[in-house]
């Protein structure tokens, strides 16, 4: 169960009690690992709280996943439901159209990965050197905004934004190029999605890098000043160094919505033109269930998604933990 | 994320406010269900509202219904963005309400599969409910309950949109036709052509920019794709309608060649803003009234003074602008054999007013709703007193309309005195009924004549179940959306509209007609 | 730190960052601009089409409309109640469950992270949380908005990341004067972790602010009703007929566009969380960690 403590746990009871028999009379063994034991009641009972709490609010309810194995209808309640093994799935995966999607939304959320992920931390940092107090709070201020802005509105700016009239394409003239109506355009509008993401979440994201930033030690870059390091190398020397643990975690736990690639976004700003490229799992689901499917094939593509987001978050887990980070980690 | 039949469903409650009210939370629905009739308890009848806080129980419309019918009310509160998620919730858990409207046709489906709605049998309505039957039966004829019969029963009230099968017009700025010349309305294709070009190049609104044109549109449903210009040749995209006997959908029809080839004509010569493909009913109404479109598809009264019936956003919000834009609307452009017309919507949008399955053992529950429904909504007499009040202490009729008096002008006082939000129940709008009430009698010509002009055809398989074609709807809206943008804009070259149709009918499409012809055999050549 | 010269390389660097950063605040800020300007300008600037800079004329009719709108402010109220008991105790029992799984040595450390981990990919979907909430109970209570997404996975693993970062030595050192955990947790682990807490009671706060559909759900006294409810009715729905009456009071002919009250009713929105970083902003501060290493 242990095993893994720091130093100064091994050297306590755990290690000595495994390969050491128990010695009479051996009082510090037995009252140390007397407190320990103490120690611990005392920790799992200060975890009980939470226990309770996923135990009534997560695990009670989740017999719902067995509507994706059944035929449900709403009167016959989930356990009456008719067995439908894997039908629904069966029926996702020999529809042609279901691969397209996914690929979308691997594509999709991947370069949003890419260039999304970084861009907080990037942001926090620079923003980092800045020493202007208020002019510092102000772009931190300003940056958040647009998280707060739902897309449905945004979709609007973005669409007037992009439009042939708009600045995008006022700027393209100005550099001599034709004007593209981007958004109604399966080569651009991904990375319009992308980028228009980034923006409206970038500053968002990068609080909790802030909020590391403000943990770091003084002493750590005066100590570096005085050696002589400059802005650069502080920052990749420090900094960086320090923040790896949030990173780490937070690309992990990234991870767990990997298939989920913006409906609300998609949603306001797809288009005939550019369906192939811009639909995803979740517009997908959506659309049919307005038609006609209902909770059993929606819920089977929800478990789909699950399973690969488990996937995912395990094996990010363990390559982060074998490139040394074995600290940061989940497990 | 509004669905499309519920943002027309919302249209509806909004034309006539047909949402009607509530009260208590749901969580103790199971009062009004077991109401016994003892000689001094009354029935506890629910009715729904949007806004409930607004629907005060012992204000005068509500306190009007309870004497009137010695019933108790309590109001349920609906949102409609949850409305159908909600009611299915409460269905499992056995807490449905007594009764519930607008529900699309394939939840109705689900609803008789599961055995919990109340049989509805007709005899009951034609006896408790002439009036709504006799409106019934002049927009469906005799057979009402064509759509909503299952195994031969009954199980709804239908619920109708009268407005739907003339609704949609095509408008023109007469100011601007006026400007560059054009003597008459364009009847024909090449005028309204030769409208546009003047639209486009001969800068109508004066501003001096090259920033005007003939027309655009959207692409959220393929109805909304340019559809007069496809009724010119006779065809309707996006509807299945009856052609010879036999059902026809629109966008593979031969006239849909010849209406894309016109289109993507007029593409080229930048009659059709490029940016339609984009455009949402929002950006369509932006331009609309940002002067930068001439010509534009849309309801008759939206081009009308909004107290000419409702809504008029064309008309009020572009003569704030300019006072001197003038519309005029017509039923669309004739084709070379003078065919003209514009989809229009099926009066039955949805399946209508059902009942719980709890009040099949409470008929006489039952018979009272039925003879609410009837005079909230029929009875002239009953529908002004709980819409306006009391006449001349809170309203008074002046030259035939309809005028508060003060302090009830304001809406405050209105909501204190318990009039104004209280709404139908039902959405039974008979617009003919409710004329005196929606239209200032000075605009009572214009209506009349603006709400004959809509012509076309709409979709006569809508209200019936179609397990094919809901499988494969989506599949082949996007690949029929994608080709058809891609015809007009040229992307496509017109000569493969053959192969688009062979396309289509390979990845489903023939399996669709295949079923909408035998579903129309079945339903209607019956008769 | 700012009391360092800087080089002439750093200095022409400084520029580049200011220049940047300055840019990217334009173009950050423009949604919110451009939804200001959209909010205060008269009725038909509105409805012009391209980007909406400066109105041509201001008015604040709009404004003036929605702050006589009574279920906006019943909605403030609900929310307000609903992201201070919901951040509260989130943060609280987060922090609590978060602290013994940052020991590695606790028994079962992995096993419960696997079920919490577990909890944030999988779920019941809505019905069984609708029948759950219906039996405990909570239904139409402001308990069944707090209390379902009190603890989440993911806030678990980010503080008790951060715990673990906290230098094992301080603990130590608390230990040999006698200090039990709860002691620790309380005196040392908490007060050392300000930021990260902070930023946690931040996402929640954001989180509440903007929760709509579980109001929707399990809210069915109108007045009990959140403030999202009442802004998507207008935004989503466009549902203005109702908000529109109003202006008979105010003596006007016609409707508000709806992408303008759209606008005023975001900013209503939104102005709350602008102004409440600030306060969060303090939390972020350097120089947490005293002297207390050393010794």
């Amino acid at each position: 169960m242990t095993g893994r403590g720091n130093p100064a746990e091994k050297e306590e009871g755990e290690y000595m009690e495994r390969t050491m028999p128990r010695l009479r009379g051996s009082a510090k063994i037995s009252s140390r690992r007397r407190r320990k034991r103490s120690e611990y009641r005392i920790l799992l009972l200060m975890l009980v709280p939470g226990l309770l709490y996923f135990l009534v609010f997560h695990y009670l309810p989740i017999y719902g996943v067995a509507i994706a194995f059944k035929d449900f209808k709403i009167t016959q309640g989930i356990l009456g439901s008719e067995w439908a093994g894997f039908d629904y799935f069966r029926q996702a995966f020999e529809d042609e159209r279901f691969y397209v999607v996914l690929r979308n939304t691997l594509l999709i959320s991947l370069y949003k990965l890419a260039f999304g992920f970084p861009a907080p931390i990037l942001f926090a940092l620079l923003l980092n050197e800045v020493t202007r107090a208020r002019f510092k709070k102000f772009v931190q201020t300003v940056s958040y905004m647009p998280y707060f802005i739902s897309w449905v509105v945004l979709g609007g700016i973005v669409i007037s934004f992009f439009s042939m009239d708009g600045p995008v394409n006022w700027a393209l003239k100005l550099l001599g190029q034709e004007p593209v109506l981007m958004l109604g355009d399966d080569r651009y509008f991904r990375g319009v999605l992308v980028v228009t993401d980034v923006f409206q979440s970038f500053g968002w994201g990068s609080i909790i890098y802030f909020a590391a930033i403000s943990g770091i030690d003084h002493q750590l870059y005066e100590a570096a000043v005085i050696d002589g390091a400059g802005r650069l190398k502080r920052a990749v020397y420090i900094t960086i160094p320090m923040l790896a643990p949030v990173i780490v975690i937070m690309l992990i736990l990234r991870m767990s919505h990997i298939l989920d690639a913006g409906f609300d976004q998609i949603f306001n700003l797809y288009n005939p033109n550019v369906y192939d490229v811009a639909d995803i799992i979740d517009t997908y689901v959506y659309r049919k269930g307005l038609t006609e499917m209902q909770y059993s094939y929606s819920t089977a593509i929800g478990l789909f998604k699950s399973a690969v987001a488990l996937v995912l978050v395990v094996a990010t887990n363990y390559i982060a933990k074998w490139m040394g980070g074995k600290d940061h980690t989940l497990w | 994320m509004a669905q499309k039949v519920l943002g027309l469903a919302l249209l509806t409650t909004a034309i006539a406010g047909c949402s009607s009210d509530g009260g208590d939370p749901a969580s103790t629905p199971g009062a009004g269900a077991e109401a016994t009739q003892t000689q001094k308890e009354r029935m506890k009848l629910q009715f729904w509202s949007t806004t409930p806080e607004k629907v005060l129980p012992d204000g005068y419309a509500l306190k009007t219904i309870r004497d009137e019918f010695d019933v108790d009310i309590d109001i349920l509160s609906r949102n409609n963005e949850t409305y159908v998620q909600t009611l299915q919730l409460s269905i499992a858990s056995g807490e449905e309400p007594d009764w519930f409207s607008d529900l699309d046709f394939k939840d109705y489906d689900k609803l008789v599969d599961q055995e919990v709605l109340a049989e509805i049998p007709p005899e009951l309505l034609e006896e408790h409910a002439p009036k709504y039957m006799q409106w019934l039966k002049k927009e469906l004829g005799d057979d009402p309950f064509r759509y909503t019969m299952r195994n031969g029963k009954n199980y709804s009230m239908p619920s109708l949109w009268t407005l739907g099968p003339r609704g949609n017009v095509m408008g023109i700025r007469q100011d601007w036709l006026d400007k560059t010349g054009i003597a008459k309305v364009p009847e024909s294709l090449e005028e309204l052509e030769a409208a546009m070009l003047k639209f486009r190049n001969e800068d109508p609104d004066g501003n001096g920019k090259k920033d005007t044109y003939g027309m655009t549109g959207k692409t959220d449903a393929i109805e909304d794709f340019f559809s007069p210009v496809f009724g010119a040749y006779g065809v309707y995209p996006g509807i299945f309608t009856e052609k010879d006997g036999k059902i026809a959908l629109g966008e593979i029809e031969p006239g849909a060649k010849d209406a894309l080839a016109t289109l993507n004509e007029w593409y080229r010569e930048e009659l059709i803003d490029p940016e339609f493909v984009l455009n949402k009913n929002s950006n369509v109404d932006d331009k609309v009234i940002s002067e930068k479109v001439g010509v534009a598809t849309n309801f008759w009264w939206k081009f009308l003074p909004s107290d000419a019936f409702f809504g008029g956003i064309y008309f009020d919000k572009l003569t704030e602008k300019n006072p001197n834009a003038k519309w005029a609307t017509f039923s669309g452009p004739k084709g070379p054999n003078g065919d003209f017309g514009i989809v229009q919507s099926n009066p039955v949008l949805n399946s209508g007013l059902q009942f719980s399955k709890r009040l099949e053992q409470d008929r006489d529950k039952m018979i009272k709703y039925i003879q609410i429904f009837e005079a909230t909504s029929f009875d002239t007499a009953l529908y002004e007193r709980t819409k306006y009040g009391e006449e001349n202490k809170t309203y008074r009729r002046a030259d035939g309309d309809i005028e508060w008096i003060p302090p009830y002008d304001q809406e405050e006082e209105r909501v204190k005195y318990g009039i104004s939000f209280f709404n139908a129940p039902g959405s039974f709008n008979d617009y003919d009924l409710l004329a005196p009430y929606m239209t200032k009698s000075k605009h009572m010509t214009l209506r009349k004549e603006a709400e004959s002009v809509g012509k076309g055809k709409y979709n006569l398989l809508n209200p019936i179940q179609r397990p094919v074609f809901n499988e494969y709807k989506d599949r082949l809206d996007q690949f029929t959306k994608k080709n058809l943008v891609d015809f007009i804009t040229g992307k496509r070259p017109i000569g493969e509209f053959d192969k688009y149709v062979e396309e289509w009918k390979q990845i489903g499409g023939d399996k669709v007609l295949a079923e909408a012809q035998q579903k129309y055999d079945e339903i209607f050549k019956k008769e | 730190m700012g009391t360092m010269r800087k080089t002439a390389g750093e200095k022409t660097f400084d520029v580049f960052l200011y220049m940047l950063l300055a840019a990217i605040t334009i173009v950050t800020i423009y949604p919110f601009w451009n939804q200001v300007a959209l909010s205060i300008s008269d009725d038909t600037s509105a409805y012009a089409t391209g980007m909406l800079l400066f109105p041509k004329q201001v008015s604040l009719e709009s404004y003036e409309l929605v702050f006589q709108y009574r279920p906006i402010w019943i909605g403030y109220g609900n929310t307000i109640l609903r992201t201070a008991l919901g951040v509260s105790l989130s943060v609280f029992f987060t922090s609590l469950t978060a602290y013994p799984l940052s020991k590695r040595g606790l028994p079962g450390n992995k096993l419960f992270t696997s079920l919490i981990l577990f909890t944030m990919l999988f779920n019941g979907g809505l019905i069984p949380n609708y029948f759950l909430i219906k039996n405990l109970g909570l239904y139409d209570t402001i308990w069944a908005l707090v209390i379902p997404g009190m603890i989440g996975g993911f806030n678990v693993f980010v503080i008790r990341n951060f715990f673990r970062s906290i230098p094992e030595s301080l603990e130590e050192s608390a230990k040999i004067d006698g200090a039990g955990h709860l002691f620790i947790f309380r005196k040392i682990v908490i007060p050392l972790s300000k930021p990260v807490l902070a930023t946690v009671a931040l996402w929640v706060a954001v989180y509440h602010w903007n929760a709509w559909f579980d109001s929707l759900i399990y809210i069915s006294d109108a007045n009990k009703q959140v403030l999202q409810i009442v802004l998507r009715k207008i935004i989503v729905e466009n549902n203005v007929e109702d908000i529109n009456t109003i202006l008979y009071k105010i003596g006007q002919k016609s409707d508000f566009s709806g992408r303008q009250l759209q606008a005023t009713v975001i900013m209503f929105s939104l102005i709350p969380m602008l102004i409440v970083y600030p306060f969060v902003q303090k939390y972020f501060e350097k120089g947490i960690m005293l002297g207390a290493v050393k010794g």
